[in-house]
């Protein structure tokens, strides 16, 4: 049999990899902006509720880009282990056929049986 | 002058830290796409990734966005350096202006954060621990609630954002808030902040009140509650009423109500805080006449024009667009302005069932006028009867009412019997006629535009037409001709039967198209009892029936082409059409005359 693919397991691990640590980036970005804007105190005033308003907002913005992140490393992931499903499935689609192949008697024995 | 305050080291480290993070994750982007991209060359091509990420994160920008409005922000802290206790204060104006991003959620959050915020504001003003600083923030606050009540018209939810910042409100709230922009008004330096605070209180309020008839009501009782109204109306709530949102109604009417309630003493002047300039009325509507104000104020705000004439009963409505009676005493130049207003509440703008309403009551206004131009100056009679274009414009030549779509879905009608009486005496007079003019031929345009008499033509489409015709000719000129040409034109162009109102105009034109024969009888077709009935019930201008309408018609053209007026075609027109005439002098005149 021909159709068992090659598992990209260098490809894949690079990409996960990657993935992680822009999610890391991100994970630190938000929570270093949310412990700074707490500590901004002194600033008052319609800017700063104005501001406030469009800062959660940009938060909100970073935390879509992790779920999307997310979304993307899960399918990686997902992907190798479909064409590792594929593979095996191959594998035992082999070993089945091996068993089916009929077995050749000897001649003799079956000249002496009939 | 909003002002802010801020240390801008703090703003400085936010800044520096939160930049540099999303720079490197910005850094990141282009080897996470590389990779994936790598992958997905890698994968089998049944196995290629399916979803794909916006890896260029496109969100970044915004929170890049607004950290960078930080920095910008400290430069300007920074700059003004530091004031009294090391407080760093600037102008609101001089910091770097914003986008508003709001989704429900978030705009939900911070309706509910301003309302805690003039909460507390109340309870300091109510413990009298405010101070110099109150004011700003008052302003401050009124000038954030505007921004999201505009943000939440935007989206459709501009009245539901505005009822959460008022629902805690109490009418004491706002006097308090009215007496601190009054008190600021009268400051050298405090009638622009002050003005900005009124605008955007009556934009919030206004909204907020929008669809609460009741409480408004109790809300303008409570605000007038021991007022001495031999001062004139409360100035500021007047304003109030008249800086309204655009798009709102309910408080400035209750506002215009309660001022134009009969008091003793001397009406509708509003007596000025500031005696120096006129006060902020002065200064913002030139006028201190409290009703001018308003009626000023709904040239631009139809949907309040609307209501203040359809809230007017005919004596209401005759003194208030009529001559001015000697103990109405009011500006010279209010009455313009209320012609104005009549304009206004009907304005394209408005809803059609809306604009409808008030054309329609003020052509009943006009019907009751016991002596129309006794009553009303030129220019009124001229805007009354540009007023009939919307009841124009929707007639249904089919059905011979005024169509339009209901509230509540589907179509509703409306009798024209009212428009076509009003048409008749507006039409008798010169101003009145002028205005018909411009309004049937702004009129006519709408009806060929609509299509509406694109379809089977029946008796009741011919006598619109004839009734259409019949205003045409109480017109001075007749500019609209043209434009009922059009209709008949597209009525002919629909390809359908003939109907006896093209026959009679093809056969009395320069190539006679049908056999005289066929006239005759289609005018005797066309004549009936009811219709003989109606001219006779009817005066002669308001209820002219299609078959007297016609029967004229045909005399008047056969005028001009005397060699069409056979035998044949004069003793049926006489059969059909004199009985048709009620009026006994006009019957014996066509007879004298054609027979």
């Amino acid at each position: 049999m021909t159709d068992q693919l090659p598992v990209p397991e260098r490809e894949a691990s690079t990409a996960v990899s990657h993935i992680d640590g822009a999610i890391d980036l991100l994970e630190t970005a938000i929570g270093t902006r949310a412990t700074h804007a707490a500590d901004l105190t002194s600033w008052s005033g319609v800017k700063r509720l104005a501001w406030d308003e469009q800062w959660a907002y940009s938060q909100g913005d970073l935390a879509v880009a992790i779920d999307d992140l997310q979304t993307a490393r899960a399918e990686v992931t997902r992907r190798v282990d479909e064409i590792r499903d594929h593979n095996a499935e191959v594998r035992r689609a082999e070993a089945a056929a091996e068993l089916a192949v009929p077995w050749v008697l000897p001649t003799g024995l079956g000249s002496a049986r009939s | 002058m909003t002002v802010s305050s801020a240390d801008p080291a703090e703003l400085r480290m936010y800044a520096g830290r939160s930049t540099g993070l999303l720079a490197d994750v910005a850094e990141a982007t282009p080897a996470v796409a590389s990779a994936v991209a790598a992958l997905q060359t890698a994968l089998p091509d049944a196995f290629k990734l399916t979803s794909t990420v916006d890896l260029t994160l496109p969100a970044l920008g915004r929170a890049r966005g607004v950290d960078v409005q930080v920095s910008v922000t400290a430069d300007v802290f920074e700059q003004a350096g530091r004031g009294e206790g090391g407080v760093v204060t600037v102008d609101d104006a001089a910091l770097p202006p914003l986008t508003p991003i709001f989704d429900q959620v978030t705009l939900d959050a911070l309706t509910a954060r301003l309302t805690d915020e003039l909460t507390t504001l109340r309870e300091r003003l109510a413990s009298g621990s405010a101070d110099e600083t109150t004011l700003a923030e008052l302003v401050g606050l009124l000038d954030m609630a505007r921004i999201l009540t505009d943000r939440g018209e935007v989206e459709g939810r501009g009245v539901e954002v505005a009822e959460g910042l008022v629902e805690h409100m109490g009418a004491g709230d706002v006097r308090v808030m009215l007496d601190m922009l009054e008190a600021a008004a009268l400051e050298d330096d405090g009638l622009a902040m002050a003005t900005g605070g009124f605008e955007d209180l009556a934009i919030v309020v206004s909204r907020g009140l929008e669809a609460q008839p009741a409480r408004t009501e109790r809300w303008v009782d409570s605000l007038t509650e021991g007022h001495d109204w031999f001062d004139g109306p409360p100035e500021g709530l007047v304003a109030l009423a008249a800086l309204g949102a655009p798009t709102t109604r309910t408080f400035g009417l209750a506002v215009w109500d309660e001022i134009n309630q009969p008091r003793p003493g001397p009406p509708s002047l509003v007596t000025p805080r500031d005696a120096r300039d006129g006060g902020l009325l002065d200064t913002m509507f030139d006028t201190t006449h409290a009703p001018q104000v308003v009626v000023r104020a709904a040239i631009d705000r139809p949907a309040l024009a609307n209501g203040i004439v359809l809230g007017a009963d005919i004596d209401e409505f005759e003194e208030l667009f009529g001559e001015p009676y000697y103990d109405v005493p009011r500006p010279r130049s209010m009455a313009g302005d209320l012609d104005a207003l009549l304009v206004s509440s009907i304005d394209p703008s408005l809803p059609l069932n809306v604009r409808l309403s008030a054309a329609s009551h003020a052509m009943t206004m006009v019907n009751e006028a016991s002596d129309l131009a006794g009553t009303y100056r030129d220019e009124t009679l001229t805007t009354l009867g540009t007023m009939t274009r919307p009841l124009l414009s929707n007639l249904d030549p089919n059905v011979g009412t005024i169509v339009f779509e209901a509230p509540a879905g589907g179509d509703a009608t409306e009798s024209a019997d009212p428009l076509w009486d009003a048409a008749a005496r507006l039409g008798n007079t010169d101003p009145g006629a002028a205005g018909l003019r411009t309004g049937l031929s702004g009129a006519l345009d709408d009806l060929v535009a609509s299509g509406r008499t694109d379809s089977a033509s029946e008796p009741i489409k011919l006598e619109t037409l004839g009734r259409l015709r019949r205003v045409r000719e109480q017109m001075v000129t007749s500019v609209a001709g043209g434009r009922l040409d059009a209709i008949e034109a597209d009525v002919e162009s629909g390809g359908r039967t003939r109907d006896l109102d093209t026959t009679i105009l093809d056969a009395l034109g320069a190539t006679p198209a049908e056999p005289v024969t066929v006239l005759v009888e289609t005018v005797q077709n066309y004549r009936g009892d009811n219709a003989v009935e109606v001219v006779e019930g009817g005066s002669i201008l308001g209820h002219q029936s299609e078959a007297a309408m016609t029967y004229r018609l045909v005399l008047a053209n056969l005028a001009a082409r005397p060699d069409l007026a056979t035998p044949e075609l004069m003793q049926g027109l006489t059969q059909a059409g004199i009985e048709g005439l009620a009026d006994d002098d006009r019957r014996s005149a066509a007879i004298d005359r054609y027979l």
